[in-house]
Order: C-alpha cells, then structure tokens, then sequence
C-alpha cells in the first residue's frame, strides 16, 4: 500500500492523511454475564477466562481494525449472575441499559440463557451463548451461541460408532437435571430402532448425587458392550470409580457427548479411569500444533484452572463478536452489528463459527461446528477417530 | 411511577421487580402462618400457580388478568389441601409436611412432559411490568392490614397462640386455620404467576426447598407475624446482594455474614410488634399525643415466641 | 439374586453415612431445639481438611502397606474431626447460643446465613471446581460369593459404626451423657438439678460437627472428590432421617438411616431410577402422616 503511494504522488498522500485521521481509535464494549459463584460457577468462570484471553490477545496486538480502517481496542465487564435467572435478566438489562455496551457474551448455564433468549429480543441486545445447549423453541434476531448441541452432533457421531464399532447392546446412565445430557440420552434411546442397536438400560440420576452403585448394578444385570455417561463432574468420574469397584470397568466401553472426557478434571477425579473412553467433542485439541491453539493454552496458564471446552467457547464467542464489528465498521450500532453477526462465516480457535439469521427466520445456531469423535489416551491427549 | 422508573437504570428496575414479587410471595406466607402453621412449601405453591397461569397465557391465549385470577385459585386450593393434611400437626411436624410436599412436587413437574419436564415451561409472554408488581404488593398489604383488624384475623392470632383456649372460646380453629392458609396460598400463587411472566421461564428446580426456605428467611428476618416485616425482608434481603456487587467474588460470602450477624443482633426480626417489653419511642410519643398513655404489653402477645417456647 | 444382595450392600454403606449426619442433626435438635442448617457444611469442611491434609503430605496410599494406611487414615479423620470440631465450637457460641430457645426458626435461619458463607467461602478458596482427594487406603476389592465390596467402603462403614458405637456410650454411659439426656427431655428441670445447660450445649454441638466431619472425611475418600455444594442433598436427606426416626433414641435414627439407605438402592434399582430421591420424601410424608412424632416417638418439642 505505502509503495503504491510513494509512486502515485502527494495528492494521494494528502488523501490517506485525512483518511487517517478521519478514522479514529474506539473502544467496543462486551459484557460478560455468567456464573462466577453458585453450583454452575465452574463452566461459567471458565467461559469469562475464554473471552478475557480472547480480549487480551488482540488488545496486546494494538487492538483490530475494521473494514473501514477503524480501529478498536475491546473493553470488558463481567457480571455475576450466580445460577439465578433474575440475576442474569438484571445483568443483561444492565448491559442493555448502558448505550456504550455492543453485546452481551455468555451465559454458560442454561438457566441464564433460557432466561436471557427472549429479554434480548425485547430489550434488542445481542447476545452470544457460551455453552448452554437448552432447546430453544423460537429464536429471537438478537441471540446466538456458538455451543454445538445434541441436535447437530449426537446423530452423526451414533453413525460413527455403528459404523466402527457395532455396538449390539447399549446402556445409558444420564443427569436428569441437565438439559443437554438428557436430551442427548433421549435422542440414543429414540435413535435405537433406526441406528440398529438394543437399548438395555436407561438409567438417570440427579446433578449433586454421589452413589450411583444401584444404578450400576442394574445396569450390570442386563450386561451391556457400551455404556453412554451422560454426565458432568463430579458426578461423571464417581461413576467411573464406582463401574470400577462393581467390576463394570473392564466389562463395558464408555461413550459420551460434548467433549466431557478431555476435561482434565474428569481425568484427575478418576485417576485416569477414562482411558479409552470415546465421545464426541467440538473439534479442539489443546494439543493442537495450531499456534494459535498453543497460545492460548501457554497464557491460560495465568489463570488458576485448567482451560477446558467452555473456556474455547468463550474465546470464540469473542472472536465472533469482533469478527461482526469488523464486518459492520460500528461499536455502538446494535442493529448494523446484529445483522453481520447473523452472516458470520468465520474460521475461529478450534474450527468454524457459522451464522446464518436474517431477520425473517432467526436461527441462533452455530452452523459451522465441525466435531470430533475421539478416544482418550491420556490426561490432556486423545486420538480422534473420526 | 414509571417517571420515577425512567430515571432508574433498567437494571434496578428488575432488581426492583424481583424484590416485589418476593415481597407478594413472602406476605402469602406470612397470612399462612398467621393462624399458627408453618409452611415450607410456598415455593411449591407459587410455582404451581405459576405453571398453571403461564399454560392459561402461552398455550390458550388467555388474557394475563384471568391467568393472575388461575394462579390464585391453584393457590388456594392447594392451601385448603395443606391446611386439611396437617391440621392436627404440631407446628414443626407440619412445617415438614409442607416441605415434604413441595419436594414430591417438584419431582412430579420434574416428570411431566406437558409443563416442559425438567427443561422447564419456556415462551411465557412478558406481562409483568414494576407497575403491576407493585399495585398488587399493594392491594397486598392493604388485604393484610385489613385482615389484622378484622374478626378473622383476631381468630387467627388466637388459634396461634394457644390453639385449645381459642377453640373453648367459641373459635371454629379448624375453619380459620384452613382459610387463613389457603388465602396465603393464593397470594404465593398470584406472585408465581408474575415471576414466570417475568422471568419467562418456570421450571421445577424454582419450587424447591431451597427457595422455601428463602422465603421463610425473608419473613423471619423482617419479623414475622408483623405487617411490614415481611414486606421488608423480602425487599432488603433482595435487593442487598445487587449492592454487594462491587465484590465480584465475595458478594455471597458478605450477605451471609449480614444475614446471619442481623438475626443474631434482632431475634425477632428487623421489624418487630413491640420489641422486647416497650413500645418504640416513636409510638409512645404518638400514643401520648393522642391522650393515651404508655402501655405495657403482656409478653404472650409479642409476635415470635410461641405459648412458653 | 447376586444383584439383588449387591444392591443391598451398597444401600447399607450409603446408609450408614446418612446415618452419622443424622445423629448430628437429631443431637442438636433433640437436646437444644435447634435445627443447624450449618450442619451439612460442616460435613463438607471435614471433607476439604482431608483434602488439605492428604495433599499436604503428599502421602499415596497405593504404595502404603496396610497398617500405614490405616495409620494415615486415623491421622486424617483426628486432624478433620478436631478442625470441626473447633468449628462447630464456634458456630454454638456465635451463632446457635444466642438465638435458641427463643422461636424454632431463628436459629435454622441464623445457621442458614452460616451456610451461605460456609459454601461460598469453600468455593472462594478451592475453587468452583471439585477437588481430587487421593485414596489413603490402598485400594482393593473384595469379592464375596459375587457381591463386591472395596477397602474403602468397608473403611467407611467400619467409621460410621464405630462413631455410633462410641455415641451410643457417651449417650447412655456417662454422665455427661446422662446430662445430655436429662437436658434433651427437660431443660428446666436439668437446669434446676445443677446441670450446665450451656456446657451441655457446646458439647452437643462439638460432638455433633465431630461426627459429621468424620463423616465428611469418609466420603471424601470414598469418593476421591471434596465440591462446595457436596452437603446439600446429602443434608437434606440425612434431616428427613432424624424426623422419621423421632429423636428420642438415637438408636433408632441409626436405624432408619441405614433403612433409608436400603429402600433407596432397591428402588433406584427394581422399580426407577428418577425416583431415587423421591423415596426420602415419599417416607417422610408417610411417617407423618400416620407418625408424627416419629417412629420411635420424640421428646416434645
């Protein structure tokens, strides 16, 4: 460009100088409402770490610049909404309240995002989930979340593993009480006839239960090859332990959905139980030789937990926004910016943020995940299968 | 009102919202408690009328008035059949009847697919507005003032204090017990209502123990068995953890050093009838100027401590 | 039929730790009138001092032979049961003396504020995520004709029983014990014969919070993981024990939280898991329906 310049002459020069200075520097403001304290306040503090690394990236870079030479530098706030949906309303309210905010990035539980979906529409405030994969029955324009849900991958990935692996008898012990993981486990059991596999157990049990023996002895009783645990931390690696100590362990293969076996957590709580374990995971791997992976693992570091699924979510959800303020050159027009955001086609951390929502028929969905099917090998590494 | 609202940030105003219908929800327990009961389940009962008037507006359309009006008589209903259960109950045995119910609820909605399951009931419309919530609160507590004053309520006071002397007396005890009860259950019905019409989504998780148990905080707190007191537990306790926010990760632990220093501090609640043996100065002042003077009250009248306990 | 027993089994471990919670719950209640919401929180502080402490020494108990398991384990269980015990000290003379004998419910929300900051606080410190407790008793399994049962579950109701067995001691064989009774059926009268009622109720609630970290320690271990918010369901359940036992006998809260145990294995087992938690309800709408006072019958309240 500067060489193109110098040979054209000083009119040019003159023109780009106005140009420069016509542009200026501006702050986009995001607002962070999540789960900080409460029983959810491990997904959502991973989620606030994602979109601040995400933030401090290209603030450490100078900031971005838009389509339309301006650049930006990114300023966040986060708000606790401590599993409670009026305090995610008032958090999303607030945002909505202060005319410098541009979107509102999160909720990771599905308490807040089930509570938020319709406000936004009303107070007419982007919002970019970080997580929660709650059925949404009407997307409003103005929510998105860039979660992969059971809709998308399970069916996909009960392909796969018919197609590798034959499962005959399959057993499903799943959390009740989180929307995900049940709906994925009542997608398998619906799924059985047309997949080709016998259901033989379907057990459930509540999110803050610790015995899972008695599900796992009849589950046992009816001798299953794989067994779906549909269950988050910490309830998911007791279960591991207890298949352990029932001797159902070494008898069944394990499989689940959204990634929950590669949080290093899951790991530590069983004591590398899980080795062997398979589910499908939005594909990211932290191990990734993707040098934009690699850092954000590296500075991650800075943080006091280990980055797990949430944590990508966040970033990418940060990515997306600026993504959208690139492409709609404002960070204080809500609807401009909206609307880029409903046209989002975009490579971010771990694989592909779409967007597709006109005005006419919203759909909030990310449309672009790519997933993985993978086994895990070890604490932080895995092979994808598929 | 709404000029007064348009200068508050928007947040505030849920703030505000919230606080009320805890406010509407805390005085429906206050009534049910007022004859003597102790009810845990008023989460429940709120929830049950909530769920009742958000399927009367999302699935039939029906105007919001006449879901409030659905919500009340679910409320009530339900109460008639809590204050039949536990009518010969000592006053904890019944408590947990009522805690013991609302848990069975919970896991019956938890259940049913048609109320949404465990997803919960979602696409309630928006029809609560700080000015509805607030008239109510209102209409509320002019219900419960006129209540203190009426036959009905002096019955109730007595079937409170010592329920055997209030039947020999001439009290129908099992009659007030029951309507007392169901009147507050109405009312919890009517808040659940406008939460779910606010917050848009009811699921079964809001009618748990745990959010009885917030409510019997908030009555206690603010001083049971007075007329603000409720009111005022709901709305401080409320409203406290949104100013607690300029400490991101402590908010919690400070409200519950407050809660819990503040019980400590006014065993009866913030709020009291008389406190501890005299009048407030305020109202022997009052009482003086208007040529009557200083009473003594005898100690079984304070509200709190039951017969001798 | 194998299964069946197995089930059995795992109801009876689970069983007996809702037990020792229960006797803490129904000390408190039946000897001061108070309801100590705190309690279960203390069950989780004794869960994260074993944390604290099998971190600290960064001992494995895989490499352990069994005697310094064994030894390890007492060590764990004396230094959590001491630091509940100290914190149950506390909460009695700040929190529940002031407030009982005055209205039922003061003091259940007085303790209900120590809760918050208790979870709060756990979660402030080690963090919202659960915590990895490594194992202290080298683990084994054994099987008996089909049934299978670890080291660690045979630890934890070897601690529960023996908890039981020393209360039911100090209960009925000492004469603090005699006191504790005395006070527990009428305050006044205790009172009036010399007893102590303060001194009684500090040391109520110091055996109370005792157990339950003893409790918290077995569990943590049993499961490998301490969480904030692990007290709450485990509370619950353990609370609805001690009302359908009535508080009169401490035996016979034993007794039904090892029943409730059982029922809930069979029927999370034979008829649906979604019902698991309705069992304790459905009992304990039951009991007061036909009981009131309890099973075995309470003092008055």
């Amino acid at each position: 460009m500067q060489r193109l310049l110098s040979s054209l002459g000083v009119g040019l020069l003159t023109l780009l100088l106005a140009y420069g200075v016509w542009a200026e520097e501006r702050v986009v403001h995001f607002y962070q409402v999540n789960a900080l304290t409460g029983q959810a306040g491990s997904y959502g503090t991973r989620s606030i770490h994602g979109v601040e690394l995400g933030a401090k990236h290209i603030n450490e870079a100078g900031g971005f610049t838009d389509t339309c030479g301006n650049k930006y530098t990114i300023k966040l706030d986060v708000w606790d909404m401590a599993n409670s949906r009026e305090q995610a309303i008032a958090g999303l309210r607030k945002a909505a309240d202060d005319h410098t905010v541009l979107a509102v990035l999160g909720s990771t539980p599905s308490t807040g995002f089930a509570a938020m979906e319709p406000v936004a529409g009303q107070v007419k405030m982007p919002i970019i989930a970080t997580g929660s994969a709650v059925p949404i029955k009407k997307w409003n324009p103005y929510a998105f979340r860039v979660t992969i849900a059971t809709p998308v991958a399970a069916p996909h990935f009960l392909k796969v593993l018919k197609e590798k692996f034959n499962p005959k008898r399959v057993a499903v012990l799943y959390d009740i009480t989180q929307d995900a993981l049940r709906a994925e486990a009542e997608l398998i059991r619906d799924l059985a006839p047309k997949i080709g596999y016998e259901l033989v157990a379907f057990e459930a049990f509540r999110v803050n239960d610790a015995d899972f023996r008695a599900q796992l002895t009849t589950i046992k009783g009816t001798n299953p090859e794989w067994l779906g645990v549909y269950a988050a931390n910490p309830e998911g690696s007791k279960i591991v332990n207890q298949m352990d100590e029932l001797e159902l362990l070494s008898k069944v293969h394990i499989f689940s959905g959204y990634g929950v076996f590669q949080d290093p957590t899951y790991w530590d709580l069983s004591n590398g139980k899980i080795k062997g374990a398979i589910n499908w995971a939005v594909a990211f791997d932290l191990a990734s030789p993707d040098p934009q992976m690699q850092k954000v693992v590296a500075d991650y570091r800075s943080f006091p937990e280990e980055p797990t699924i949430y944590s990508v979510y966040g970033y990418q959800a940060l990515q997306a926004a600026v993504d959208a303020v690139k492409r709609s050159c404002t960070a204080t027009d809500r609807e401009k910016f909206r609307d880029a955001l409903g046209q989002t086609k975009l490579e971010a951390l771990a694989g592909p943020v779409v967007f597709n929502s006109p005005r006419t028929e919203p759909n909030g969905e990310n449309q672009g995940g790519s997933v993985i099917i993978s086994r895990i090998t070890g604490r932080d590494s895995y092979e994808v299968i598929k | 009102m709404s000029q007064i609202l348009d200068h508050l940030p928007a947040f505030w105003v849920v703030a505000l919202i919230t606080a009320g219908i805890n406010a509407i929800i805390t005085m429906g327990v206050y009534f049910s408690n007022s004859a003597g009961a102790l009810s845990a389940a008023h989460a429940a009962i709120a929830g049950m009328g909530a769920y009742t008037g958000a399927v009367l507006t999302t699935n039939f359309d029906w105007p919001f008035p006449v879901a409030i009006l659905a919500g009340a008589l679910v409320g009530f209903a339900i109460g008639v059949l809590l204050s039949l259960a536990t009518l010969r109950m000592n006053e904890l045995v019944a408590g947990l009847t009522t805690l013991a119910f609302g848990e069975t609820m919970v896991i019956i909605a938890f259940n049913l697919d048609y109320i949404g399951g465990a997803n919960g009931f979602i696409g309630i419309p928006l029809e609560t507005t700080c000015n509805v919530v607030y008239l109510l609160l209102a209409l509320v507590v002019f219900i419960a003032w006129r209540f203190d004053r009426s036959r009905l309520g002096y019955a109730a006071r007595a079937c409170r204090d010592n329920v055997h002397a209030a039947a020999v007396m001439g009290i129908n005890t099992a009659w007030v017990k029951t309507v007392v009860f169901a009147l507050g259950g109405s009312i919890a019905g009517v808040g659940g209502v406008l939460r779910a019409h606010y917050v848009l989504v009811q699921s079964p998780d809001d009618m748990g123990f745990f959010f009885s148990v917030n409510y019997l905080i908030f009555w206690v707190f603010g001083g049971s068995y007075t007329l603000w007191g409720p009111v005022f537990g709901a709305l401080f306790l409320t409203i406290l953890p949104e100013f607690l926010r300029f400490s991101l990760y402590d908010r919690f632990i400070i409200y519950g050093v407050i809660l819990t220093a503040i019980v400590i501090v006014r065993l009866q609640g913030v709020i009291t009838r008389v406190p501890l043996g005299r009048r407030p100065a305020l109202f022997e002042a009052l009482a003086r100027l208007r040529g009557r003077g200083p009473q003594t009250v005898p100690a079984s009248s304070l509200g709190g401590p039951q017969s001798g306990r | 039929m194998e299964q069946f027993v197995q089930q059995l089994v795992n109801g009876l471990m689970i069983g007996s730790t809702y037990a020792v919670v229960a006797l803490g719950f129904g000390l408190m209640f039946s000897v001061m009138r108070v309801v100590n919401l705190a309690h279960p929180e203390v069950f989780m502080v004794g869960a994260y001092v074993a944390f604290v402490v099998v971190t600290g020494l960064n001992v494995h108990g895989q490499g352990l032979g069994m005697l310094a398991a064994v030894g390890l384990f007492v060590v764990v269980l004396g230094v959590a049961m001491v630091a509940t015990g100290v914190v149950g000290l506390i909460l009695e003379r700040l929190v529940i003396r002031p407030t009982r004998g005055t209205y039922i419910l003061t003091p259940f929300i007085a303790t209900s504020g120590v809760s918050i900051v208790l979870q709060n606080g756990a979660q402030r410190i080690f963090g919202p995520d659960p915590v990895r407790i490594p194992s202290v008793i080298p683990a084994h399994t054994f099987a008996i004709s089909g049934v299978l049962v670890t080291s660690m579950q045979l630890t934890t109701v070897l601690t529960a029983v023996v908890i039981m067995l020393a209360l039911r001691y100090y209960v009925h064989h000492t004469r603090w014990g005699r006191a504790t009774r005395a006070v527990a059926e009428k305050p006044d009268v205790a009172a009036a014969c010399g007893v102590n009622v303060n001194l009684v109720s500090q040391l109520t609630v110091g055996i109370a919070s005792v157990m339950a970290g003893a409790a918290g320690v077995a569990l943590g271990l049993l499961y490998n993981s301490a969480a904030p918010f692990m007290g709450l369901l485990f509370g619950l359940k353990s609370f609805i024990c001690m009302l359908v036992a009535g508080n009169r006998h401490i035996e016979a809260i034993m007794a039904v939280g090892l029943l409730l145990g059982l029922v809930e294995a069979i029927v999370t087992g034979y008829i649906s898991s979604n019902l698991r938690d309705a069992v304790a309800f459905a009992l304990l709408l039951a009991v007061l329906f036909f009981r009131p006072q309890g099973l075995f019958g309470s003092y008055d309240v």
